[in-house]
């Protein structure tokens, strides 16, 4: 391993490895296609996953190409999302346009890693613009019908951009060098900064989907095909956390602006509630599934959220702990989803009697959906737990209760799937590709053994959530 | 002592193994439960032999960044349970779900369930407890969900719904207690000398939440209302291991909050009052039911609800009178609902109306079931007349001439399923013939179920004796 490092030095291997898979995937673009070109992409993201594990088990950090960094922050966010592009990627293998959709993926993968290791708010930008034109060239690449959901999200894509380009356009005189862990320039007003400060809000809530701004996300959801559908609520809302992470927890806490009972941690106190409620209390009434989960993944952001409200180092691990949970969670539930919708399953109607059609999909969304509700021993009562506790820790008793009112709420709509897919019905069984089971039980897996031994993620969390907070 | 993991990992090997094989799912659970069975039986003849009464804990590194630690503890009290649960999931497992043909996936149900209840009452912190207590809600939800009967999906949504609330209360009052206590433990018998340096208003909340809790799974009115339906919806083993064990997840709960925390002293009272009223309320309920399993489902909800206003005496033979309440009430509620499964497996029939003269041609099952009644009633030489006599003196003890008051209420319960008895089982004009034969499998049950109830209440000192010095 020493020599390897002498020679290719980690950090520089990622963005290779990412050349090497952009490259590799435009020069396939025009010649015929073969099994073996999209097996090498996937071991191309595996590999790049596991570099940047490596480089978390390292503890390696430093700063390169002047507007990138590492540190086992980014090194782990950036393992685990690279990680769940795989998993997508491994999904799509029967998509209609393959050859075009492994070059888009590689194109996330690209914007994942200027996002995770970014030194600089342009990184930042250029990583969460990427990954968002990737995915609507990915929807629109799927056929005509698709050009609604592409077009709303290009649309909300480009209101996100302008927002955070005008927050950071009003940033610029105060923080001239753009590094998101450089201090305010004296002479700064307060105003401004507020006005900065309210403007990435905004921005980042329509990628993340906090409560004013999510109307667009069940639409484009339920719109898109289900394995691009796994991509925008596993990685790209992910992404938009990461972003979130950066931007308000290390770059505001360097202006001195980030901590307990201060604006930011008070503005994601609310986003959590109406966040929560709002998914929540949706997802109640629905009747697609689809839509039913897109809702939820609204409401399982404001978990997320309650961890960066708390402004301790423990609510900021619990954070990243559940992007990445809820990564695991809703890449599986939606490659069922998808999985299905082929076969023209979609409501929670017909959903019934799963069970006699699919044994595996039955046991795996359920086990899944039980995750998502947080119940014990799996991924999400981990995730729930240390969000919840820090709400407790930094006085916010109000925050947990909510927090596990709305859990509760979550069991209703789960329940009622999980309680119509063990119903009896006369039904053909139908054959699951072993692409998607492969995914769903890979995600399955991890689900129940970080639930069953949470210390193997949290201990990373912890130690990338010091370089955050 | 043995290592006290062994209790979750056999079961979790067999739960595997049940899992990958093909048939031999009822063989494999009957040796999951027997296995746990015989670790019982050793640690408590280990502890009577040595004389030791001191809670013995084993702690493993579980999630070090938070402090948690998977600590695993055995009391008397969780022997006690512990014991009782054994010898249900043994006679459940071995009896099986009678005409079910879904063999594999109710003996998947019932370990699973195994490691919850054993998980639970082995639990030494409140992170471990939280964690079984969710596994043992559960299993029980498929048993109802895919084995149940008729109406057994609203059943199943109710049960589901209540328990998780209940856990979500006891979700917040852990992490108040993790967030409150000094040195942010989580562990439940080392707590017990902490919390009396929490503020007072704190010691109320946590109190209050555990009590909703715990109450919502034992049940006591008015939070009763989905025991009726899950309890007879579910399968023949289901009803065993939800009236027989999961509803001690709650009274082990009680009792420890009651021991374990002072703020205790001022609420007891009150809910030997709530206790008291809920029992009569049930026994009310329960006269106007007609299906077989509904009247039993009430008589759990009596039998509980005495329990609960032994656990509020706080006297130590009241806290005693509790235990050998679970144990008694575990043994002869999974007795009668297998009785009861056993009557629905013969004649296809539930409603009490429709029944008559039943015990021409069950005899066995007839029999079974007047015992029952017998031990609910406490016959002396029964379990039922030892954990009677212990309540009650506990009751008189605490609380003067009132603490007799509930003991009426099992007058009623008694009064009732008399007659019921002679109704439809006994009374002999028109008999209703059988349509198919009791499984040997479920005589086995009978068996087992009857040689514990009769042991424990001839030589009550073989388990007493360990509760003699505390009871946790």
């Amino acid at each position: 391993m020493d020599v390897l490092t002498a020679i290719l030095p980690l950090h520089i291997a990622l963005p290779i490895i990412i050349a090497i898979s952009i490259v590799f995937c435009s020069l396939t673009l025009l010649s015929e296609d073969r099994k073996i070109y999209y097996a090498i992409e996937v071991a191309l993201f595996g590999i790049a996953a596991i570099i940047s594990f490596i480089m978390l088990w390292q503890n390696y950090s430093g700063i390169f190409l002047s507007i990138l960094q590492a540190n086992p922050f980014s090194e782990l966010i950036f393992g685990s999302l690279a990680f769940g592009t795989m998993l997508i990627l491994l999904l799509s293998v029967n998509s209609r346009q393959q050859k075009e959709m492994r070059l888009l993926m590689s194109l996330v993968l690209f914007g994942i890693f200027m996002v995770s290791f970014a030194y600089s708010i342009l990184a930042i930008i250029i990583g969460l613009e990427t990954v968002i034109i990737a995915t609507v060239f990915m929807i629109l690449s799927n056929g005509k019908k698709y050009i609604e959901p592409a077009m709303k999200l290009f649309i909300l894509g480009a209101i996100s951009t302008g927002l955070f380009v005008a927050a950071l356009a009003l940033l610029l005189p105060y923080n001239p060098s753009l590094s998101i862990t450089a201090t305010l320039a004296p002479g700064a007003g307060k105003f401004i900064i507020g006005l900065s400060l309210v403007l990435f809000a905004a921005a980042l809530a329509i990628e993340t989907g906090a409560f004013p701004f999510n109307l667009w996300i069940p639409d484009v959801y339920y719109g898109s095909p289900g394995n691009i559908t796994a991509l925008m609520a596993g990685i790209n809302k992910k992404v938009a956390f990461v972003a979130v992470l950066e931007i308000f927890v290390i770059m505001f806490s360097s202006y001195g602006m980030y901590g307990n009972s201060q604006l930011i941690s008070t503005i994601f106190f609310v986003l959590s509630i109406f966040t929560m409620f709002f998914g929540n209390l949706i997802a109640l009434i629905q009747k697609s599934v689809k839509k039913m989960l897109a809702y939820s993944s609204i409401s399982q952001a404001g978990y997320i959220f309650i961890g960066i409200s708390a402004a301790t180092k423990m609510g900021i691990s619990g954070s990243i702990f559940y992007i990445i949970a809820h990564m695991l969670m809703i890449i599986g539930a939606f490659s069922i989803v998808f999985w299905l919708e082929s076969n023209n399953i979609r409501t929670i109607e017909e959903y019934g009697g799963l069970k006699d059609r699919n044994l595996f999909a039955a046991v795996t969304l359920t086990i899944l959906m039980l995750s998502m509700a947080g119940i014990p021993p799996l991924i999400g009562f981990a995730g729930k737990f240390i969000l919840f506790s820090s709400a407790v820790y930094s006085n916010d008793v109000l925050l947990a209760v909510i927090g596990i009112i709305n859990s509760f709420i979550s069991i209703y709509y789960y329940a009622k799937v999980i309680n119509q897919m063990f119903q009896k019905r006369l039904s053909p069984k139908i054959q699951i590709p072993a692409n998607i089971a492969a995914v769903v039980f890979i995600c399955t897996i991890l689900v129940i053994f970080i639930g069953l031994y949470p210390q193997i993620l949290l201990g990373p969390s912890f130690l990338a959530a010091a370089y955050v907070i | 002592m043995i290592p006290l993991i062994l209790f979750i990992i056999i079961p979790s090997l067999f739960l595997a193994a049940i899992a990958i094989s093909k048939r031999h799912g009822r063989i494999l659970s009957t040796a999951s439960a027997l296995t746990g069975l015989a670790l019982i039986s050793f640690i408590i003849a280990s502890n009577i032999m040595s004389g030791s009464a001191a809670v013995a804990s084993q702690s493993y590194s579980y999630i070090p960044v938070l402090g948690i630690e998977f600590t695993l503890s055995v009391s008397n009290a969780s022997l006690f349970l512990l014991l009782m649960a054994s010898i249900i999931l043994l006679a459940a497992s071995l009896s099986g779900n009678m005409g079910l043909e879904k063999e594999k996936l109710s003996s998947l149900l019932i370990v699973l369930f195994q490691i919850g209840a054993y998980g639970l009452f082995i639990s030494g912190n409140f992170f471990i407890f939280f964690i079984f207590w969710d596994i043992g809600v559960i299993a029980p939800f498929f048993m109802i969900n895919i084995l149940g009967s008729a109406n057994r999906r609203v059943a199943s949504y109710k049960f589901i719904l209540y328990e998780l609330f209940s856990s979500a209360l006891l979700l917040t009052a852990i992490i108040l207690v993790y967030f409150y206590s000094p040195g942010h433990t989580l562990n439940i018998y080392s707590l017990a000398s902490q919390y009396s340096s929490m503020p007072t208003y704190i010691q109320e909340t946590i109190f209050s939440l555990f009590f909703i809790a715990f109450m919502i799974n034992m049940p006591l009115f008015p939070l009763h209302t989905w025991l009726p339906d899950a309890h007879s919806e579910a399968s023949t083993q289901g009803s065993m291991v939800l009236s027989g064990v999961l509803t001690k997840f709650g009274g082990f709960g009680m009792l420890l909050i009651f021991i374990t925390m002072p703020i205790a002293k001022s609420f007891s009272s009150y809910i030997a009052a709530l206790a008291v009223i809920s029992a009569f309320y049930a026994a009310f309920l329960m006269m106007r039911q007609r299906d077989i399993k509904r009247i039993i489902a009430h008589t759990t909800i009596i039998e509980m609800s005495i329990i609960m206003f032994s656990i509020a005496t706080m006297t130590a033979i009241g806290y005693e009178g509790a235990l050998y309440g679970m144990l008694s009430h575990g043994l002869v509620v999974a007795l009668m609902f297998l009785a009861a499964g056993g009557i629905e497996h013969m004649f296809h029939e539930r409603n009490i109306g429709m029944l008559s003269g039943i015990s021409k041609y069950s005899r066995i099952t007839s029999y079974v079931f007047l015992i029952g009644i017998f031990v609910m009633s406490g016959l002396p030489l029964t379990t039922g007349f030892v954990s009677d006599l212990l309540i009650f003196i506990g009751g008189i003890k605490a609380f003067g001439v009132y603490g007799i008051v509930p003991l009426f209420s099992l007058i009623l319960l008694a009064g009732f399923m008399y007659l019921v008895i002679n109704l439809s089982f006994f009374a002999n004009k028109h008999p209703t013939r059988p349509s198919d034969h009791l499984p040997k499998a479920a005589k086995a049950g009978y068996a087992i179920l009857l040689l514990s109830i009769f042991i424990f209440g001839i030589l009550p000192f073989i388990v007493l004796n360990l509760v003699n010095s505390s009871v946790i």
